[in-house]
């Protein structure tokens, strides 16, 4: 995927000579972006010009991990790759972005695919949108680096009059392998209508334990909070029992205590 | 036709949105109950003469003419019982099996505020703004008016099949079938909503596909509020015209951009 | 009710996983809301404190009360009304045709309330509203905003998943809650709701099911049969599946009534599935929303306008 590009450039060898070209072309001036006309004029009215469509790939080779029939548990092994699969296409779209020198990168989304020709490997992907703002000042975080966020353009527009400005899109994760009924089980509780502690115990774990890191994230950018969290269970192709629970949101911390939406005033319309 | 007792007035259930219970507010109405009525009717065949659904389409109009009717007075009790004046924004749902046709009216009573009905309640599919609009323009719903209709699809001769086969041409037989079993289906709707003296119905859907397990035979139901004028005749209503800038969070202000706000 | 974790847990008399105190217990809030509710809730005067979730699996076999009923044709005929903890007659109904009972010919047929597998619904439903509950309190919240219902089947056909999740707010500048309350709005729509006078208190739910044992009639006109004695005619409604339809729908409505306590349930989410869990037609219908009480009398408002949209 990646060619060493002949002539010595100020890119990050991380990425490909493709990006640098495209890239350079950017800094001239020209900007692409996913944005809607409506994206792109709030972002303009928040002061910041978009810069350009940005985006990283990992393509990365998920492995196996033993797992007990019988014992619900978290697959460690298999929630490091993930994760780390994500980490990498996220690092890469902000080497992109800062590339461009850009404040932060909005809209950001993340995919998984699976490909016929890769047993086990799955490309992991982030794309969105850098900007930059047009006063000169930084809004990069804490860590340096441009912000992400996979806000639109009109909930960045919204966040940044609450007073709240986006730190990075923070995620958490967690593989877990949940328990098959062993049989001495299954025989004392079978068509009963009662509650499953294993289960229950087991699922709930592992959705705290992906949300506890998602916040882990949040606390190392110094976030205020997270908003528009997401938790999104995916058994990708691990067969039913083994469950990779996401934990997904947009850390931001507070700036002002001034608030410039216009308070909403209570519209009913007839309009169907 | 219970007197619901005071006591009971703020033991309310309702599916509507605060927008809409707040619009029902401003005209001095109030959701009472959610009110429910549904039906099963059952389609024969004709025995095992291998023919199928065939001949079976009058049948089913008449099972679907039953399930829905029986469906509607049961919303109609229940709605009559709660003490509501009518039913508001009635979920439609039919399914038609193979033996038998189902229809399910799921809605919200309503009443002016305080007051327990007397008498016959309508039932509407109308939204609550729908029936605001056309309460304020001086009209009333009546009721529900159903029509249905099933064809049997003709089948082609062999002979028309290969005369057909290189032709652009109409298919006769093909569009009389579904052309007259549309005008079928129209007019029961009509003859109900004129046997509940309406002078209109608003609001009409259709739906014309093939049964699931018979391909060949196509059901067309159309349904809508049949409504009638109260009294003093229709009240013209002056909209007011809004331009919107795609999604409605985040409207531009339009009159400040270009400098004719009053 | 027993805990449903570890003996560390519940010696602590918590019943949320350790990781969740972990979370709870972090300086920055997390919130499921999106910017444009996260944006009306701060002009609410509500403040963010963190996601909160309940979970419960339960063992779901609407049949297990009901030895061997389908193995056996209508053994059930025998049972008159004596249901021992699987159900509940609603009606009977009896066979035109005065045939005596036997394998092939049902005299007569039931509509019961499936209350076993009605209470397993309430059991987990509440069990997983106690624990989002209690993460809520351990954040110090006045209530829960936004709740959104992600019950789904990731284990298999035998359990049922129930899980809520939510964002728990603190109003501040208001004394300590009593009680955190809860509702499935966010936003605007919440907004609107204090403005007409009411306020959220919790949100309900309610399941119900009524399970079809045909009577012969029923069956003959289900099948689309002619009936060979001539009785029964094989048009018309089919009587006992009306009475079920009908029965689940308001039955779930009833239960939910039962638990407002002079309250109102507003935005009401009916939700109806048919399936043949005891190898019979068992209708299932759940009924959720937001239980509201008045806190001040409103005027009416003036009356709204009809505008015109024009793109």
């Amino acid at each position: 995927m990646t060619e060493q590009s002949e002539e010595p450039t100020h890119l990050p060898a991380d990425l490909p000579e493709g990006a640098s070209r495209r890239l350079r072309e950017l800094e001239h001036g020209l900007f692409t972006s996913d944005l809607s006309v409506n994206e792109f004029l709030l972002i303009k009215e928040v002061g910041f010009h978009p810069l350009g469509f940005v985006m990283g790939s990992s393509i990365y080779h998920i492995g196996l991990q033993t797992r007990k029939w019988g014992a619900s548990q978290e697959l460690d092994k298999l929630t490091a790759a993930m994760y780390n699969a994500r980490e990498l296409a996220m690092n890469r779209m902000e080497e992109e972005a800062m590339e461009l020198g850009a404040d932060g990168v909005v809209g950001v989304r993340l995919d998984v695919n699976y490909y016929e020709w890769g047993n086990d490997a799955a490309e992991f992907i982030a794309v969105g949108t850098a900007v930059k703002a047009e006063d000169g000042a930084s809004y990069r975080n804490k860590l340096g680096k441009p912000f992400t966020s996979d806000l639109s353009g009109q909930d960045f527009w919204t966040l940044m009059q609450t007073g709240h400005v986006p730190q990075g899109l923070v995620m958490g994760t967690c593989v877990y392998h949940i328990a098959h009924r062993g049989l001495g089980q299954a025989l004392s509780s079978i068509g009963q209508n009662q509650e499953l502690p294993n289960f229950t115990q087991a699922l709930y774990e592992a959705r705290e334990l992906a949300m506890t890191r998602m916040q882990d994230e949040a606390e190392q950018l110094s976030a205020t909070g997270i908003v528009g969290v997401r938790l999104e269970e995916k058994t990708h192709q691990w067969g039913s029992h083994t469950i990779e629970f996401l934990s997904l949101g947009t850390a931001v911390v507070k700036t002002s205590d001034e608030v410039t939406l216009p308070r909403p005033t209570t519209i009913i319309s007839l309009d169907g | 036709m219970s007197n619901t007792k005071r006591s009971d007035l703020h033991q309310v259930t309702s599916d509507l949105t605060i927008d809409e219970t707040l619009l029902l507010h401003s005209m001095d109405w109030e959701p009472v109950d959610i009110v429910v009525g549904a039906s099963v009717a059952a389609i024969p065949t004709m025995g095992f003469s291998g023919s199928g659904w065939a001949g079976a389409t009058d049948q089913s109009s008449q099972a679907f003419g039953s399930a829905v009717s029986s469906a509607v007075a049961r919303i109609r009790d229940d709605c009559a019982r709660a003490g509501g004046a009518g039913v508001v924004g009635v979920g439609v749902d039919f399914q038609v099996y193979r033996h038998t046709v189902q229809a399910v009216l799921v809605g919200t009573a309503v009443r002016p505020a305080g007051l327990s009905h007397r008498g016959q309640p309508f039932v509407s599919d109308l939204s609550v703004r729908d029936f605001i609009l056309l309460h304020n323009a001086g009209w009333m719903p009546l009721g529900l008016a159903f029509g249905a209709s099933f064809v049997q699809v003709p089948y082609r001769s062999i002979g028309t099949v290969f005369k057909q086969m290189a032709a652009n041409t109409e298919m006769t037989n093909l569009t009389e079938a579904m052309y007259q079993a549309r005008e079928q289906g129209m007019e029961r709707l009509q003859s109900a909503a004129i046997g509940m003296g309406a002078s209109g119905v608003v609001a009409v859907q259709y739906s014309d596909r093939p049964l699931p397990f018979a391909s060949h035979v196509i059901g067309f139901t159309a349904w809508g509020t049949a409504v009638r004028l109260s009294g003093d005749g229709h009240r013209y209503i002056k909209p007011r015209v809004v331009v919107s800038v795609d999604d409605p969070t985040t409207l531009f202000d339009l009159q400040g951009a270009l400098g004719t706000r009053g | 009710m027993p805990s449903a974790f570890g003996s560390e847990a519940s010696s602590q008399g918590v019943d949320i996983p350790e990781a969740a105190g972990r979370r709870l217990a972090a300086k920055s809030f997390s919130s499921g809301l999106s910017v444009a509710d996260f944006a009306a809730c701060l002009h609410m005067g509500m403040r963010p404190v963190g996601l909160v979730q309940g979970f419960c699996a339960m063992g779901w076999n609407p049949g297990y009360y009901l030895p061997s009923q389908t193995a056996y044709g209508n053994q059930w005929q025998g049972w008159g009304s004596s249901w021992s903890g699987w159900g509940n007659a609603l009606d009977t109904y009896y066979c035109p045709h005065r045939i005596v009972q036997s394998a092939e010919h049902a005299s007569r047929g039931f509509n019961v309330e499936a209350t076993g597998i009605e209470s397993a619904w309430a059991e987990g439903y509440n069990a997983t509203y106690r624990r989002l509950l209690e993460e809520a309190a351990a954040l110090g919240a006045h209530g829960i905003i936004g709740i959104t219902d992600a019950t789904k089947a990731l284990i298999g056909p035998r359990v049922r998943e129930f899980h809520l999740l939510g964002t728990a707010v603190v109003m501040d500048g208001q004394p300590p809650p009593e009680r955190v309350w809860s509702t499935y709005l966010a936003g605007s729509k919440l907004g609107k709701l204090y403005e007409a006078g009411l306020a959220p208190v919790s949100v309900v739910g309610a399941f119900a099911a009524v399970t079809v044992l045909p009577v012969c009639v029923t069956e003959i006109q289900e099948q689309g049969r002619w009936d060979t004695y001539g009785v029964v005619s094989p048009y018309g409604e089919i009587t006992q599946l009306s009475d079920a339809h009908t029965a689940a729908r308001r039955l779930a409505r009833d239960h939910v009534k039962a638990t407002l306590d002079g309250a109102a349930l507003h935005g009401a989410d009916l939700e109806v599935s048919e399936d043949n869990l005891v190898g019979r037609t068992t209708i299932s219908a759940i009924l959720r929303g937001t239980k509201v009480r008045r806190v001040r009398d409103v005027d009416p408002l003036p009356p709204p306008v009809p505008t015109v949209r024009l793109s």
